[in-house]
């Protein structure tokens, strides 16, 4: 679709003719920020709003309780949310028959944000092939070993544990995270170093050839812990060994699940 | 609180030389929970034993660690007597504390408190042992077997001579394999068909063996003693039920130039054909490739010649289902083709061949009749070279590995030759020759002694045409590392031991039964020794040389071997298992079935948990416990951690990693005494 007002005309159809339950786009608050709005009523449909600073990633409500009863649901996508909806599908944990994703081509201008600047998925249904390090990526390259350690304790020690980080993720849609495990805990629950570093890579590492590169969860947490570059840099990694990106295709078999005799193995030393 | 026993063994001396036992029996009493702590100098022994059964009994233990020799000596000795004072044996423990400690330590000192650590660290593991039970399994006593070469027809013939019914499924339209090729079989030169073929329609006659020939093997789905077996009928465009094998169609087929299979591409064969005169059964395939009617759509001769109408060329593959108890994998090799050799002029010059084209020249039943002819030009050939190893521990050739039959092969090779073609010249080069077996090294002196081959060590650089007087002869440049001198043979045909390899697809079929496979493609047995025909997959079982290069004897015995496991298996109605196999925890579980995805025993199945009113909850991952080989791939893929392994749990794993280092001030006490 190419505007806004598409998305409104079609979302008053699908409410009209019952075939969703619920649309989830994006809104215009009092102020100049853009909020997600979630409509059932097919005369609300005008309130449905769209511009180039609608970061939220709207596929992390579609696997809530409260939007879930709704029924079928449609969504407004941009490129990088429309990966994380295909990667939902992908991973069993919603049916392509119950979503319709409303697709919308962003500018991907917006607010400076380093994932906009590398965006490819401009245009949701036809990503263009290229994945070029930005700045932030190719500064941690840039560091000897020692120093991408300290870079990152540091950035893990203001960690508060609020784990905005994992409820703003589309993608963390355990019911219980493995933070929350106890007999045995496997990581500390406490904001200590050590945990705090458990935590942050097993998050990490738990979203490697998923993440859809949203970069939310840098977003959304509070001491600004620049989470977007590991996961970044960690999907850019399964790219290059494995020739796959999360979320394009969501019949391609996930690479850390499947197993090929010619696997590219030189990274393990 | 846990009420845990500790029973350390002094093993005669084999612990308590190195291991101060009566210390570490005092420091484990001072192990919170633990209940009583004895040791004693034999405790495999009856008194030893039963010191412990009555222990379960008077102290009323609830978990038992056993601190003595490796759980593969005595775990099952221990266990069984614990069942028996009425404790559920899964809640017993073995300490390795001689070859993990005693056996492999000087320092008296520093090996008690190595002692010490290990056996803490076990009763921290035995605090969450669980109550597990054996998994029973039933068992459907009905075999498939893959491949009807000889190992194949062999495993296939003592699986039903044994009583139970037999599917065997041959890829070919018929069975006997390489075997059927051959000419004459070393160390006894006795023909090869003629011992083969009688075992061949012994297959065809068995009334408990089903025969898909032309078949192979689609998906296989199920766990031991419980296998779904889909088998794709390739279509033959023949109803083997009428017709009566006449050869008529055969005999008018126009198309008559293909290359035949059966001959190693010596001989000709017709689209419509038998492979070979024995074949078994003996119907006729339509080779659709080549086949006019199917290329061009016009010709249907064969139709019109045969007496019974049984040509059907609008058949179509059918996929048949089977219920199988066990697999036997006979799927056999082939060895590297001449094209594969370059530096030899394989694939260039037709008089480099192969060891088992050279078979067919020298066969009675070959395209020669048993007369050794040159391909080019049918002279005979006076001097022949046979060059051992082509392929064969060559590492630029991509192969570690001895193809082991060939210095025999080349061995009766050489031989046959010289009765063939009296005052002929046979060259043999070698890197070694390796004929261990029974009447093996006497067959090889006997074509060196006796038959005169001529035997040099060293490998050959190259072979190129060089034309003399007329005749187009293969030069032979190579090294003779003996006598340290470079040797060059005018030969008038050169045969090239290729490499054995395991045949086209056994991968392709591994991955569909789920068993292992090396990086040649062999398959992989359960253990090098003492398992050799079972693979990692229960109920999977190995024949001949799918599994590694063997000739027919080793081939025969590995056949009678597995057959005999199969045999094992279904004595029983219901087999036991371990319980050590995956358990998912569904309330954790969210249904990304990553497990499914990653479980190379297709253990892994979908379950809806439903409300009362029959709604879907949710749907979560589900073990099958018949098909769980427990090894832990679900648990280390599952971010929730809701996947878990009976007897590893990860918090048995925790306990017993923080047991290790937890001394307590009273154990330094007792080891400094």
């Amino acid at each position: 679709m190419n505007s806004i007002h598409e998305v409104r005309e079609e979302a008053r159809k699908l409410l009209e003719e019952k075939r969703v339950g619920m649309v989830i786009g994006y809104g215009k608050g009092k102020g100049k920020k853009n909020y997600p709005i979630f409509i059932t009523d097919p005369q609300k449909v005008e309130e449905l709003h769209f511009e180039s600073d609608c970061f939220y990633n709207l596929a992390v409500y579609l696997r809530k309780p409260e939007v879930c009863s709704h029924g079928k649901l449609a969504i407004v996508v941009k490129g990088c949310d429309a990966r994380s909806v295909r990667g939902l599908f992908s991973e069993n944990q919603l049916k392509s028959e119950e979503v319709v994703m409303l697709e919308l081509k962003c500018d991907a201008k917006g607010i400076g944000r380093d994932k906009c600047t590398t965006c490819r998925v401009k245009n949701p249904l036809t990503p263009e092939e290229k994945n070029p390090i930005d700045g932030e990526i190719a500064k941690i390259l840039a560091m000897p070993m020692e120093e991408r350690f300290r870079f990152f304790a540091e950035e893990f020690k203001r960690c508060i544990r609020c784990y905005a980080c994992r409820q703003i993720c589309p993608h963390c849609f355990c019911k219980t995270c493995i933070v929350e495990k106890s007999e045995p805990q496997w990581i500390s629950s406490t904001p200590s170093p050590l945990g705090n570093w458990s935590w942050n890579f097993t998050r990490a590492f738990h979203l490697i050839g998923r993440c859809v590169e949203c970069g939310e969860c840098a977003r959304a947490c509070p001491v600004g812990i620049r989470l977007d570059i590991l996961n970044r840099y960690l999907a850019k990694s399964v790219e290059e060994k494995y020739q796959f990106i999360a979320g394009m295709d969501e019949k391609a078999a996930p690479p850390l699940t499947t197993y090929k005799q010619n696997d590219n193995q030189d990274f393990i030393r | 609180m846990a009420r845990i026993g500790v029973f350390i063994c002094w093993c005669g001396e084999n612990i308590s030389r190195t291991v101060d036992v009566v210390k570490v029996a005092e420091a484990m009493a001072g192990v919170p929970g633990v209940v009583t702590s004895v040791e004693y100098k034999y405790m495999c022994s009856d008194p030893g034993q039963k010191i412990m059964k009555e222990s379960i009994k008077n102290d009323a233990l609830d978990g038992v660690v056993v601190a003595l020799c490796s759980p593969l000596m005595h775990e099952k000795t221990f266990r069984t007597a614990a069942e028996e004072a009425g404790l559920n044996p899964f809640l017993l423990e073995v300490a390795n504390i001689r070859e993990h400690c005693s056996w492999v330590h000087e320092n008296k000192e520093e090996a008690t408190k190595k002692a010490i650590a290990i056996t803490r660290s076990t009763v921290e593991r035995v605090r969450y042992n669980l109550q597990l039970k054996n998994i029973t399994v039933p068992i459907t006593a009905r075999a498939m077997v893959v491949g009807g070469g000889i190992a194949g027809i062999q495993a296939a013939l003592d699986i039903a001579n044994g009583g139970h019914e037999v599917v065997l499924v041959e890829r070919t339209p018929s069975i006997g394999g390489h075997m059927a090729g051959l000419s004459e079989t070393f160390p006894t030169l006795d023909c090869s068909q003629c011992i083969l073929t009688p075992r061949m329609v012994e297959v065809a006659r068995h009334p408990k063996i089903k025969l898909y020939s032309y078949a192979e093997v689609e998906s296989v789905s199920g766990f031991v003693g419980n296998f779904e077996v889909k088998i794709r009928k390739k279509a033959r465009s023949v109803d083997t039920s009428s017709c009566t094998g006449c050869g008529i169609c055969q005999e008018k087929c126009p198309q008559k130039n293909i290359a035949s299979e059966f001959e190693e591409g010596l001989g000709k064969r017709k689209a419509i054909y038998v492979p070979f005169p024995q074949a078994v059964p003996n119907k006729p395939v339509i080779d659709r490739k080549h086949c006019l009617y199917f290329t061009k759509g016009k010709c249907k001769i064969c139709e019109k010649v045969c007496g019974p109408k049984a040509i059907r060329y609008e058949q179509e593959d059918e996929i048949v289902e089977e219920r199988i108890g066990a697999i036997v994998l006979a799927t056999g090799y082939e060895t590297l083709p001449a094209t594969f050799f370059p530096e030899y002029g394989g694939g260039r010059y037709p008089d480099v061949i192969t060891g088992l084209q050279f078979e067919r020249l020298a066969s009675a039943s070959g395209p020669t009749s048993g007369e050794l002819k040159r391909p080019s030009d049918g002279r005979r050939p006076e001097t022949v070279v046979f060059l051992s190893c082509a392929g064969s521990r060559d590492l630029a050739k991509g192969i570690s590995y001895c193809s082991k039959i060939c210095c025999m092969y080349v061995a009766k090779h050489a031989m046959l030759y010289q009765h063939k073609v009296h005052g002929g010249k046979a060259y043999v080069f070698y890197m070694d020759v390796r004929a261990s077996g029974k009447n093996y090294d006497e067959f090889v002196r006997r074509a060196i002694e006796q038959d005169k081959a001529i035997y040099v060590r060293g490998r050959v650089a190259r072979v190129y045409e060089k034309e003399i007087e007329g005749v187009k002869k293969l030069v032979v440049k190579g090294a003779d590392t003996l006598l340290g001198e470079q040797v060059e043979i005018v030969a008038d045909m050169v045969v090239l031991a290729s490499a054995v390899k395991p045949s086209v697809g056994a991968a392709a079929l591994a991955q569909k039964v789920g068993t292992p496979y090396d990086q040649h493609h062999f398959y992989s047995e359960a253990h090098p020794k003492l398992r050799p025909v079972e693979s990692n997959t229960a109920g999977i079982f190995l024949a001949g040389a799918a599994q590694a290069p063997k000739d027919i004897p080793e081939s025969v015995a590995d056949a009678s071997a597995a057959a005999s496991k199969v045999q094992i298996l279904f004595s029983r109605k219901e087999m036991e298992r371990d319980p050590y196999v995956s358990m998912v925890n569904s309330d954790r579980c969210f249904g990304c079935f990553s497990c499914e995805a990653v479980c190379p025993y297709r253990a892994i199945s979908r379950k809806e948990i439903k409300n009362r009113s029959g709604e879907v909850l949710k749907v979560v991952a589900e073990v099958n416990a018949g098909l769980c080989q427990g090894c832990g791939g679900c648990i280390a893929i599952c971010r929730a951690k809701a996947c878990d392994l009976a007897g590893y749990t990860d918090q048995q794993i925790f306990s017993a990693i923080r047991g290790f280092n937890t001394t307590s001030t009273y154990e330094e006490e007792v080891v400094k005494k």
